[in-house]
């Protein structure tokens, strides 16, 4: 893995950083970029596996970015986005209260702004949505869309 | 052609010795319990790719036919044996039932289940 040099990039290392220091994540459950699973991987058992609402696989890339001429007043922006995946108990109830306070919790690490420096960009929005509770696999899983899926992510001033 | 057909409802009735005869052994768990071993019969297996944003699935859709059995018998069409996300495994492949309305078809005494098995290939593809 080759650390970023542009400022999106340099910016995505960090984001890795910030998520892989988040208590029910770690470094071993966050994914930067392109993934691609091998056949003895199993992505949604891997997620049954964790503690229900409070442990989780963050993926992210970078989806898109800006390059404008230095005379243009508007501000360039570049856009990063992923989901984030909960383990969910499928045969019984739950408000979701706890898996809400994990993302939540996730999404105010990445837009806080004191957590980037140097030639890093600041964060500028994080919307985020609740896309599904699956419930085909053997214990259910959340999946909050950081703009994988659609709209939202985390945009970044350049 | 369904296992009902072939043996027709009376011998899918007899259930358990038929399923024997006709089926593989495969295991099923039910709302999260141990798994149970069970007589069914194997069906085709469709298999697709689909992209959901940046996240590429291969989805694998097979069919079971599970006649009503000791580990599987109800007493009445009322008992829920089968729920989505209950488990079937079978050949080393863990499928899991896809919902309920197809839980029960082609006679009363043999259930049809459509079970999928989902696995990722990669994300960030776009």
């Amino acid at each position: 893995m080759a650390a970023g040099t542009k400022q999106e990039t340099i910016t995505a290392d960090r984001v890795n950083v910030l998520v892989s220091a988040v208590a029910g994540i770690g470094a071993s459950r966050v994914q930067q970029g392109y993934k691609r699973w091998t056949d003895a991987q199993n992505f949604e058992s891997l997620v049954q596996a964790l503690t229900d609402e409070t442990q989780g696989y963050f993926s992210f890339w970078i989806r898109r970015a800006t390059r404008q001429e230095s005379l243009q007043e508007k501000q360039p922006t570049f856009q990063i986005v992923g989901e984030l995946v909960v383990a969910v108990d499928k045969d019984n109830s739950s408000d979701l209260n706890s898996a809400w306070d994990f993302a939540l919790g996730v999404a105010e690490t990445l837009i806080d702004s004191t957590n980037y420096t140097g030639e890093q960009a600041l964060p500028m929005e994080c919307p985020f949505s609740l896309y599904e509770v699956r419930v085909v696999e053997d214990r259910g899983i959340a999946i909050f869309d950081f703009g994988a899926y659609g709209n939202g992510g985390l945009t970044f001033f350049n | 052609m369904s296992l009902y057909d072939e043996i027709g409802k009376a011998k899918a009735a007899a259930s358990f010795a038929v399923a024997g005869a006709f089926g593989e052994t495969v295991s099923f768990s039910h709302r999260g319990a141990a798994g149970v071993t069970l007589k069914a019969k194997v069906g085709a297996e469709r298999i697709a790719s689909v992209e959901e944003g940046g996240i590429l699935t291969q989805t694998r859709v097979r069919t079971f036919e599970v006649p009503v059995q000791d580990n599987f018998a109800v007493t009445t069409d009322d008992t829920e044996p089968v729920c989505p996300g209950d488990t079937l495994t079978w050949d080393s492949k863990v499928y899991s039932v896809m919902r309920d309305g197809i839980g029960k078809a082609k006679g009363d005494r043999v259930y049809f289940l459509q079970c999928v098995q989902r696995k990722r290939l990669a994300s960030g593809v776009r």
